[in-house]
């Protein structure tokens, strides 16, 4: 009788550990990317912006991490995307501009979650020269090509996995086309989420929002009309039209294209609280890692300048926010650590449990969600190529926690700027004596870190 | 002052008074924040030169003509005011790109059609100059042709740029063909 007791109870510890495996083995974290296009950092209630409201996308913060030094190495949609997806500086994935085409050898965080038994899918704008790629380990790529790939607000014909279709023909089946490309791109995604709510799944949703012509949906539109934008102290209402900036064909005072930008948010915010809803309506929300993120700032008069591609602060920095309620230790928190995107590559396949292949430059900012005291990086390299025939220098930057150095490589003098002491970047300190020691020492590290970054082996 | 506007031919006073007016606005627009310049006021500043550099050919070549230029040299004088302008943007692109890529800058979309409206408000302004002439008994010139001629660029411009995009889906001027032609012959 004993025997039998002992026999029944190894079994019976035998099949709870094998129970325990497979659903270690089903635990494996869910991925839902949310990238927005030229999002600002700041433009985000969490960030006490004095009038936007994104209550969902504050949800993730109030619920994850905000990362309140976050940046992308290379200031324009196509570099910084390839690096989101391949964890590399565009030095090596090669997407330098808007020539450069996506190199279809270029290894994607797809590809070891796909091996590693998820479903994957990448939804939304792509737009990175040489149109649109066989994008190895993604299950469903569902794109466009409109308007150079930049899409329209309104009536964008999608590709679906490399089938073109008609204009208002929706590419998954059982959803309606809205018409508004935000309100589309969240249903297509959240019948993704619904398909495959029984396995590991690792959705990107790409919005066009809130690139140009910055139009936000028929709720949103006119929510800001009242506000009172104040300008930073160097800007004026009419600066999209001066100074080469008109190629960007604004066509309205500054503090109008404001608040269409802002409103453009307002409307995206309320789609990602569907994303998040769908999440939480089927019991996803615990073991799913959502980030929100902009693939570069927006300089709203900063400097006398609009648009992105600079080394200053509002152009390089971008809102990236991690949630992941069963992975983030102390949730509810910010972090001062220098973040890039080329960090996220490696997190996502360090959360999954997967190793981080070689070639990924980034780093992993597990021990920050674990909230253990280590440090990503001290230093970090900034590159911006010339994109012809905007009016911007191509330039190199070196940002540490305190100080910036940018190298120009012609047309302007190089910066230098203390950013503890004056973080708004209006002193160039490039030549005060005083700065001299410090000015050398970063030119240094700027070359090293330049020739580290783009020799053939640092991705290998 | 006056001894050194007296020396300026009378046809192109004004034209070289929207210039100068149009550069005094440049450095109050540009540079007016540094010194505390109200917003209001930079503003203003930024709609005088925005007036100047769409209306001064205009204006310039009227006031030409009523102080006895021909409907050529009327022309020429007008066409001064974009000019300075224009050399600017080339300037500023050629400080960042290079010679070669810079003098291409030039001849992107929006400059050529910014030339085809100076000359279209040209013949605007022509077609009042003359309306006016005929309307205080004076003797003026045929109206059709001169403004015929003005709307020419324009029609051009916004015919291949139109039929490129109609047939075969590329647009020439602004950014896809600009940039073929930019990846062909300077890069």
């Amino acid at each position: 009788m004993k025997s039998i007791f002992v026999f029944s109870t190894l079994i019976s510890l035998a099949l709870a550990s094998f129970v325990q495996v497979q659903a270690a083995e089903s635990k494996k974290p869910n991925i839902v990317f949310i990238l927005a296009d030229d999002h600002r950092w700041d433009y985000l209630s969490v960030m006490d912006h004095p009038f936007i409201e994104t209550p969902n996308i504050d949800s993730i913060a109030n619920e994850g991490v905000l990362f309140e030094n976050a940046f992308v190495t290379s200031s324009l949609c196509s570099p910084s995307r390839a690096s989101f997806l391949t964890g590399q500086y565009p030095q090596q994935h090669g997407v330098q501009n808007n020539f450069t085409v996506w190199d279809n050898k270029n290894i994607t965080y797809f590809e070891p979650l796909k091996a590693a038994g998820y479903a994957t899918a990448f939804i939304g704008k792509w737009h990175m020269p040489g149109g649109l790629p066989t994008l190895r380990g993604v299950d469903q790529f569902i794109s466009f090509e409109h308007a150079g790939g930049q899409g329209a607000y309104t009536g964008t014909p999608y590709i679906v996995n490399g089938k073109a279709l008609k204009l208002g023909e929706s590419p998954v089946e059982g959803v309606d086309i809205t018409g508004y490309i935000t309100d589309d791109l969240t249903n297509f995604s959240n019948k993704f989420i619904e398909n495959n709510q029984d396995k590991p799944f690792a959705l990107y949703i790409s919005h066009k929002a809130l690139h140009l012509p910055m139009e936000p949906d028929a709720e949103a539109a006119g929510r800001y009309d009242d506000v009172n934008i104040v300008l930073p102290k160097e800007a004026d209402s009419w600066l999209a039209f001066a100074d080469g900036s008109f190629k960007h064909f604004l066509w309205d005072s500054l503090e109008e294209k404001m608040k269409d930008y802002a409103e453009t948010a307002i409307a995206m915010d309320q789609q990602i609280g569907l994303v998040l809803d769908k999440l939480e309506t089927l019991g996803l929300d615990d073991n799913t890692i959502v980030v929100f993120a902009g693939d570069n700032g927006y300089m709203w008069g900063e400097h006398r300048l609009i648009d992105k591609r600079w080394s200053y602060e509002e152009s390089m920095r971008i809102p990236f926010i991690i949630k992941y309620p069963n992975g983030i230790k102390n949730p509810g928190r910010r972090s001062q650590e220098m973040l890039l995107n080329l960090d996220m590559a490696p997190t996502f396949l360090a959360l999954a449990g997967l190793e981080v292949p070689q070639h990924m430059q980034g780093k992993s900012a597990v021990a920050i969600l674990e909230d253990k005291p280590e440090s990503l990086r001290d230093a970090w390299l900034y590159k911006y190529y010339e994109d012809y025939p905007y009016p911007v220098p191509e330039q190199l930057a070196l940002r540490t926690k305190r100080y910036k150095l940018i190298d120009y490589k012609r047309g302007k003098q190089d910066e230098l700027f203390d950013l503890k002491n004056d973080p708004l970047e209006q002193n160039n300190l490039i030549d005060d004596p005083k700065m001299q020691t410090i000015y050398q020492q970063l030119k240094t590290r700027l070359h090293e870190m330049d020739a580290e970054v783009s020799q053939p082996a640092a991705a290998e | 002052m006056k001894n050194i506007l007296m020396q300026i031919p009378a046809q192109w006073r004004v034209a070289v008074g929207i210039i100068v007016t149009a550069t005094l606005m440049t450095i109050i627009y540009d540079y007016g924040w540094q010194i505390g310049l109200p917003l209001a006021l930079r503003n203003l500043s930024g709609l005088v030169l925005f007036f100047c550099i769409m209306f001064g050919a205009g204006t310039a070549y009227v006031c030409a003509r009523l102080y006895g230029s021909s409907y050529a040299q009327g022309l020429k004088i007008g066409l001064c005011v974009p000019l300075v302008w224009y050399i600017k943007e080339i300037l500023v692109a050629m400080n960042f790109y290079g010679f070669a890529a810079g003098l291409y800058a030039g001849l992107q979309g929006p400059y050529l059609f910014y030339f085809g409206i100076i000359f279209m408000l040209i013949g605007i302004f022509n077609l009042i100059y003359q309306l006016t002439l005929k309307l205080l008994n004076k003797p003026s010139e045929k109206l059709f042709k001169a403004t015929a001629l003005s709307l020419l660029p324009t029609f051009v411009l916004g015919g291949i740029e139109g039929i490129g995009l109609a047939v075969f889906g590329v647009d020439v001027l602004v950014f896809q063909g600009f940039l073929a032609g930019y990846r062909t012959f300077i890069l």
